[in-house]
């Protein structure tokens, strides 16, 4: 909409709710005027009758009622004011809908230095088919199920529990998008201008022995004489069932209780645990107690962590003073691509723990290869160095 | 908001609750469904609260509906200011309800039925805008004469309204607890059960 009209109609709409005939009388007039600016060459005269007839019934409604219960005088006028106001506020939003779209509301949220709103705005715009896909394919799968043409009404809260879930995963996709290709109006990384060591990431999902993974190959790495440092989260189990985690120190074996399993309704950071100040004591004095140019092995990352919560301070503090020469890192799937965005890593070998007894030569080479490929070791450090793990 | 996992999700989920608004809210409006603007606020509660449950960050809710606002430009009907201010409205107050309590059930179903009971205050507070206060006053002595033709005296039109506020309010909490028990398993069905 160019400058003028929107000046007029703004001045329209300010007039219209004032409570004086001559102010209603003048909003009408420019709303008019707004209308013939915005639409020089086609008069949207269906649009305008429609608006009057709209104004008019509400008008005469209100006359009559007020004409009914103050007098005819008081009912006329009254009438009168609702017909002015009315029209004006339609006429209005007549012109605003039919000249509005999304590139200007886009460019708007530019020039008020807004560019997540913007691309926000285009995400959810760009979404929309994804979204009634979706829906269309729960509808088809509810009906299948239920063996009718339609849900059943009771069908209705899984519906929406799956239409919601899919609506989630489609986040985290545009979040990992937008993360790989770096738009720097969406997120700024965390550590900075401070360069990133080489990452091997060990990523599987929850339970399918990513921890495991990474103690042995730290128990084999220890024994080469790698500078070990940082910890891994064993979990807890009791009758088989997972009712916790524990930090394990891999340079001092001492281990504190990280969480307990308290149940959705009462966990903490959105999770089914309430975390214990030991455990976060406990990582971070073990990301933060190694040698420079060490090993650093993190176990693990979450979305806690992509937060800015959790571990990531003491990483953070790790990665940009201690400056390991490796760093290893245990992670789910869906969060790698986030995570590799935050840390601005060049270098990264990527171990999926599904590849069986294959991932832990994998990730063994990889922190081989990286020290080979010029990062020294530190100084002081001799190949004989062991670290209790048990 | 410095992670962009806030600006992703209230995008996605402020989509959803605009292309429901766009789709379901027009064909209710259009066949005039009664207390068809309760429903459609009770489902903007179902989306703010989920997306609030699985990543809890302040301002989030609003930012949902400035997107939910925002596609409800594209509405069939047009520029629609009522729907618009409700949407942002409804956000508003469950943003306030989710941020005092943490994002908790207690704020879902506080935001539920703030959202919900603004509904019809809404519409009154919109009947003001246009009428003006003079045509309102007539309305409201309009409408105690026809209550006083059924044997209701008294401060009838308040009632009513007070009344009407009050249930919206009870399906409004109703609302946010159902949102909040549908969002957890929605979490569960996202982390796999663990």
């Amino acid at each position: 909409m160019k400058r003028l009209p929107l000046l007029t109609a703004v001045v329209a709409l300010v007039a219209a709710l004032l409570p004086s005939l001559p102010a209603q009388l003048l909003g009408l007039a420019l709303a008019g005027a707004t209308v013939l600016l915005a639409e020089p060459r086609s008069f949207p005269t269906r649009a305008v009758l429609h608006s009057v007839l709209l104004a008019a019934t509400a008008a005469g409604a209100t006359a009559l009622a007020v004409a009914w219960s103050m007098g005819l005088q008081r009912g006329a006028y009254v009438g009168l004011t609702v017909f002015l106001r009315l029209l004006a506020l339609l006429l209005v939003t007549t012109v605003a809908s039919r000249r509005l779209d999304a590139d200007d509301l886009h460019l708007l949220a530019a020039r008020l230095h807004l560019p997540r709103l913007g691309l926000a705005l285009g995400l959810a715009l760009n979404s929309l088919p994804h979204l009634a896909e979706a829906g269309r394919d729960a509808w088809i799968a509810l009906a299948v199920r239920s063996r009718r043409r339609r849900p059943r009404l009771r069908h209705l809260p899984r519906l929406a529990e799956v239409l919601l879930a899919h609506t989630a995963r489609i986040a985290e996709e545009a979040t990992a998008a937008a993360a790989l290709r770096g738009h720097s109006q969406l997120f700024r990384p965390l550590l900075g201008a401070t360069p990133v060591p080489p990452v091997v990431a060990v990523v599987g999902r929850s339970g399918t022995g990513k921890t495991p993974l990474l103690l042995r190959c730290a128990t084999v790495l220890a024994e080469r004489g790698y500078p070990l440092y940082g910890f891994v989260q064993p979990a807890l189990s009791e009758n088989g069932q997972k009712v916790g985690f524990e930090v394990l120190d891999l340079r001092t074996g001492r281990r504190a209780l990280l969480a307990r399993r308290v149940g959705l309704e009462h966990g903490q950071h959105g999770t089914q645990f309430q975390f214990e100040r030991e455990g976060f004591a406990l990582a971070r004095a073990a990301v933060e107690a190694g040698p420079p140019r060490g090993l650093l092995v993190v176990d693990e990352l979450g979305p806690v962590e992509l937060r800015g919560g959790g571990h990531w301070p003491a990483v953070h503090r790790a990665l940009s003073r201690r400056t390991p020469a490796v760093v290893v890192i245990g992670l789910r799937r869906h969060l790698l691509a986030a995570f590799l965005a935050e840390l601005g890593a060049e270098a990264v070998t990527v171990v999926d723990v599904g590849m069986g007894d294959a991932a832990e030569a994998a990730v063994l080479q990889a922190v081989t290869a990286a020290f080979s490929s010029g990062v020294e070791l530190p100084p002081g450090c001799t190949r004989g160095n062991r670290t209790e793990l048990e | 908001m410095r992670d962009i996992r806030p600006w992703t999700y209230a995008a996605l989920f402020g989509s959803l609750w605009g292309a429901v608004e766009l789709s379901l809210g027009t064909v209710l409006s259009a066949a005039r469904i009664p207390f068809a603007g309760l429903l459609m606020a009770a489902v903007g509660v179902l989306c703010l609260v989920t997306a609030r449950r699985l990543y809890p960050a302040v301002g989030m809710s609003l930012l949902m509906g400035v997107v939910a606002a925002f596609l409800k430009v594209f509405s069939l009907g047009g520029f629609v200011i009522g729907p618009m201010t409700g949407i942002l409205a409804e956000a508003t107050v469950v943003e306030l309800a989710m941020t005092a309590t943490g994002s908790t059930a207690a704020g879902a179903i506080t935001g539920g039925a703030l959202a919900l009971a603004t509904a019809p205050l809404q519409q009154l507070l919109w009947v003001l805008v246009v009428v003006g206060g003079e045509g309102a006053a007539g309305w409201a002595r309009a409408l105690s004469r026809v209550a006083a033709l059924f044997g209701w005296r008294g401060s009838a039109t308040l009632q009513l309204v007070l009344a009407f506020t009050g249930a919206a309010a009870l399906a409004g909490a109703v609302a946010g607890a159902f949102s909040w028990r549908v969002a957890g398993r929605v979490t569960r069905r996202l982390r796999g059960g663990t």
